[in-house]
């Protein structure tokens, strides 16, 4: 606590203003969070229990509606949809989270190397990121299934490395900041070596930004997943994934559209999900930003 | 300013040498011979030898790069190793299609999204500006392949409306193009203008509260008025960035939204050529995008220059 603290000082008339006794709760970060606690827990639940065998087809009740049997209907080999559902959401949880990890893991630590070191460092981090930036996840993740074919592996990889510059620009600049405080010059003139000052004072410091860049990356995986697995190009069958359902519903669009329905709802709810938790983190965390910015 | 957009340019050709080194080193250097890979599992070494010297491939590394890389200035992307087809006309042919179906999106999700967020700033505290925030915040969760599954099953396939999918050039027959390029150009447009709809209103949210805004209220200019004539421009600046980059995330849809149309541009050839594992076509293919990207990006770096004023007076 730095030894003003305590004693008042001259009154503004800001602080005279009426403010809310509490905060005020954080719908975003309440909504997005249950959502993505939601899917969580669907694809746990899917580990130990599914209404059906998601893979066993059975010709005789295919493309059938919502029924007390088939909550959400079959699919065109009569595959239970909410069962596919629900073991769709591993692959999509299981893609985002490794390929989070892969940017967080490589990323962080450049960019606070970078906003530590300056010069040179940061100079050639930050150009070769302006360059990864000119590939997007997919077309990376595209060329890498015509490299090594098309697999869940090679998908998290791409997804993974394109997202590295993005955390690498979000840590440099939380760095940055972090490196005139008065904590960290301490820190600098006690000669701690730039490692313990990385791990000790910049790092925590910057969590709250790496976490809301963490939620926005989560929701452009599961968006690359899906493109991807639509494309042919992720998790090859018959491992069922949304984008996958997706594809294999394209015949049926016109005539029965449930069978493209459900995994396009489950899509858009992650997306959706992983934006307002990434939002509602923003908000909650970071008060200079404000609700004013979208 | 001009010194300026000289290091614009600079910088631009740079990333563009480094793409061209990294793209070969991704599509050529990994897989390893393409002469192994086209002659297949079981050719003798003869035919490996032998198609490795007719693809060149035999070379070094430096040479074949070299050999590429100078292609490349002059248009020409070599011949696929798969198909022994000139790659350069066919991309020609695609990249006009691609293009076109990209920018017809951008002018429809900028049409859309300007208004739109405009209203959302202005009245942010009342239901409307709320309920474009909250429409907003639901478009950019729905991924535009997924919208146009949905364009498709209702416009085209329930209603009968619109042709579901397929393509017909411009000078061909100008009114099967454009029924054939509504939708599409809808599912690309939807999600883009949702996404610039955050941009802008928070955009025109923070020009609201600068001081030239109040004093032009000030000066009796309406709300309205203040903002159209000192606000927007200054808005703009931020937004024509986003729309750079939001340019390049279009280009990169477009790949999935020609596998759902049955467009046959860029995506189509590249996704042909992913399955047909013709590494040269993808290895084009993903250059032609990404110096599209790269162009575009430095295009929104010297309009940047020439629009923002304290730029322009900060390098005069």
């Amino acid at each position: 606590m730095t030894p003003g603290a305590m004693t008042p000082g001259p009154v503004s008339p800001e602080t005279l203003k009426p403010g809310p006794v509490r905060p005020r709760p954080v719908p975003a970060l309440l909504i997005g969070g249950a959502i993505v606690a939601l899917i969580a827990l669907t694809a746990l639940l899917s580990l130990v229990f599914t209404p059906f065998d998601p893979l066993q087809a059975n010709p005789p009740v295919r493309l059938q509606g919502p029924g007390p049997q088939h909550w959400l209907g079959t699919d065109n080999l009569g595959r239970d949809l909410l069962s596919r559902i629900l073991v769709g959401a591993r692959i999509t949880l299981l893609v985002g989270v490794v390929s989070v990890g892969i940017a967080v893991l490589i990323g962080t630590p450049l960019g606070i190397w970078a906003g530590m070191r300056r010069g040179a460092v940061e100079e050639i981090t930050m150009r070769a990121s302006d360059i990864l930036l000119a590939f997007p996840a997919l077309l990376l993740a595209i060329m890498f299934a015509a490299i090594y074919g098309a697999s869940t592996v090679s998908a998290m990889a791409a997804i993974g490395l394109a997202s590295v510059p993005g955390f690498a620009r979000v840590a440099r600049a939380g760095t940055l900041q972090v490196m005139n405080a008065e904590y960290v010059l301490a820190a600098r003139a006690a000669a701690q070596r730039p490692l313990r000052i990385a791990v000790r004072h910049v790092l925590p410091n910057i969590t709250g930004m790496l976490l809301i860049q963490c939620s926005v990356t989560f929701a452009l995986a599961v968006l690359a997943e899906a493109a991807l697995s639509f494309l042919g190009l992720g998790t090859p069958p018959p491992v069922p994934s949304w984008g996958r359902m997706l594809q294999e519903s394209q015949q049926y669009w016109g005539t029965f559209p449930l069978m493209a329905l459900w995994p396009g709802l489950a899509i858009a709810l992650a997306v959706m999900g992983f934006n307002l938790l990434g939002d509602g983190l923003r908000d909650a965390l970071d008060p200079k930003l404000g609700r004013g910015k979208a | 300013m001009l010194v300026r957009i000289a290091g614009n340019l600079a910088r631009f050709l740079l990333s563009l040498l480094a793409a061209t080194v990294l793209v070969f080193a991704l599509m050529r250097v990994l897989p390893g011979d393409p002469a192994v890979i086209a002659a297949g599992q079981n050719a003798s070494p003869e035919i490996v030898a032998s198609l490795a010297r007719q693809f060149g491939t035999d070379r070094p590394l430096p040479v074949q790069y070299w050999d590429w890389f100078s292609g490349l200035w002059r248009g020409d992307f070599g011949v696929s190793y798969v198909t022994r087809a000139d790659i350069s006309p066919l991309v020609a042919d695609k990249v006009q299609v691609s293009l076109i179906l990209v920018s017809a999106a951008m002018v429809l999700a900028l049409a859309i999204a300007i208004p739109a967020g405009t209203l959302a700033a202005v009245r942010h505290n009342k239901p409307s500006g709320a309920l474009v925030s909250a429409a907003s915040q639901l478009g950019i969760a729905i991924p535009g392949f997924l919208l146009g599954i949905v364009l498709v099953s209702f416009f085209a396939l329930r209603l009968g409306w619109l042709p579901a999918n397929g393509w017909v050039a411009p000078g061909v027959d100008f009114a099967g193009f454009l029924s054939r390029l509504v939708l599409p150009v809808m599912a690309l447009a939807g999600v883009q203008s949702a996404i610039l709809v955050r941009y802008i209103r928070s955009a025109v949210l923070e020009v609201m509260h600068e001081d030239y805004l109040r004093t032009a209220r000030a000066k009796g200019l309406s709300r309205m008025r203040a903002l159209g004539r000192h606000g927007l421009r200054n808005a703009a600046i931020p937004v024509l960035t986003v729309t750079g980059v939001q340019f390049s995330a279009l280009i990169i849809g477009a790949v999935v939204i020609e596998r759902v149309f049955v467009i046959p541009g860029l995506g189509s050839m590249l996704l042909a050529a992913v399955g047909n594992r013709d590494l040269l076509t993808v290895q084009s293919v993903v250059m032609v995008l990404v110096a599209i990207t790269l162009i575009v990006n430095l295009l929104v770096d010297v309009l940047y220059t020439v629009l923002d004023p304290r730029i322009r007076a900060a390098v005069r």
